[in-house]
């Protein structure tokens, strides 16, 4: 008895901590396969800010410095109310020559006073299968 | 059994909820004019504060501060400029880590459960012929991977 509460209680340790409620975006990092030449990643992106933000989803190249070419999120541009989440899709060619391909995709705020641009990127890998 | 079932559909949603990150900044910051009017500097004015948290639980993840830059400049303001920045980066448990930006600066946080990083930014850009009056910003961008 003893050991099954403490796998329940280690198995919801990390939702009471919150990290479903206020995540900006998640997965950071995914890979999966793909029959064809295009693959997809379902990304949830959420607004933990007090007020209502517009962020922007961009696909970037690994480094996180240029944009992906070949690549686009079926929402660039969101608003999300505080607190809010909202699940978008990047999805990215894989050139037939290449048996898989490494995507970053950063959310920022559209516009955000201040000094700092506070950015949140991740990395999703793409293989084709066969 | 049923509590091995409702054990194994937690821990398969555990990787997307556990690799996130959220960046918030609590103070934006701001500049101030250097007494020879050719400094633009938070030094001058206040730092900006940056709360990195719901860090992911399954690596280390990586801060990147990166690509000072003045953000908005008068109209037909084009003098040559030198930027410089710090950072001070506080968390709980782990103590504090400084250093300077320009052109980037990155350290790595280990995987801890709660864990908060408090980063303090100070930004500078110098120009030897001064600034004209009218708005200026920088922005340095703060990257969670």
């Amino acid at each position: 008895m003893h050991l099954k509460t403490l796998l329940l209680a280690a198995a919801l340790a990390p939702f009471a901590g919150g990290l479903a409620a206020a995540q900006s975006l998640s997965p950071m990092r995914a890979e999966g396969d793909t029959p064809s030449a295009v693959k997809g990643f379902r990304l949830l992106i959420g607004n933990p800010y007090r007020q209502r933000m517009v962020f922007r989803v961009l696909p970037m190249e690994p480094g996180f410095r240029v944009g992906a070419p070949d690549a686009a999120v079926n929402f660039p541009e969101l608003a999300l109310a505080p607190g809010s989440t909202r699940q978008v899709i990047v999805s990215f060619r894989i050139d037939p020559a290449m048996k898989e391909r490494t995507i970053g995709v950063c959310v920022q705020p559209k516009a955000i006073e201040g000094m700092v641009m506070p950015r949140v990127c991740g990395t999703y890998t793409g293989r084709r299968r066969g | 059994m049923q509590l091995t079932g409702a054990v194994l559909v937690l821990l398969a949603g555990l990787p997307a909820a556990a690799c996130a990150c959220d960046v918030q900044i609590s103070t934006p910051g701001l500049l101030g004019l250097s007494g020879d009017g050719r400094t633009l500097s938070s030094a001058n004015g206040l730092p900006a504060i940056a709360v990195i948290s719901d860090l992911n639980l399954l690596a280390p993840t990586t801060i990147t501060i990166s690509g000072i830059r003045l953000d908005q400049a008068p109209g037909g303001f084009a003098a040559p400029l030198t930027y410089a920045g710090s950072y001070v980066a506080n968390a709980t448990l782990l103590g504090t880590s400084s250093g300077t930006i320009a052109p980037s600066a990155s350290f790595q946080v280990p995987a801890i459960l709660n864990l908060v990083v408090t980063l303090t930014i100070h930004n500078s850009v110098t120009s030897t012929s001064g600034f004209p009056q009218g708005p200026y910003t920088m922005k340095t961008s703060v990257t969670c991977t």
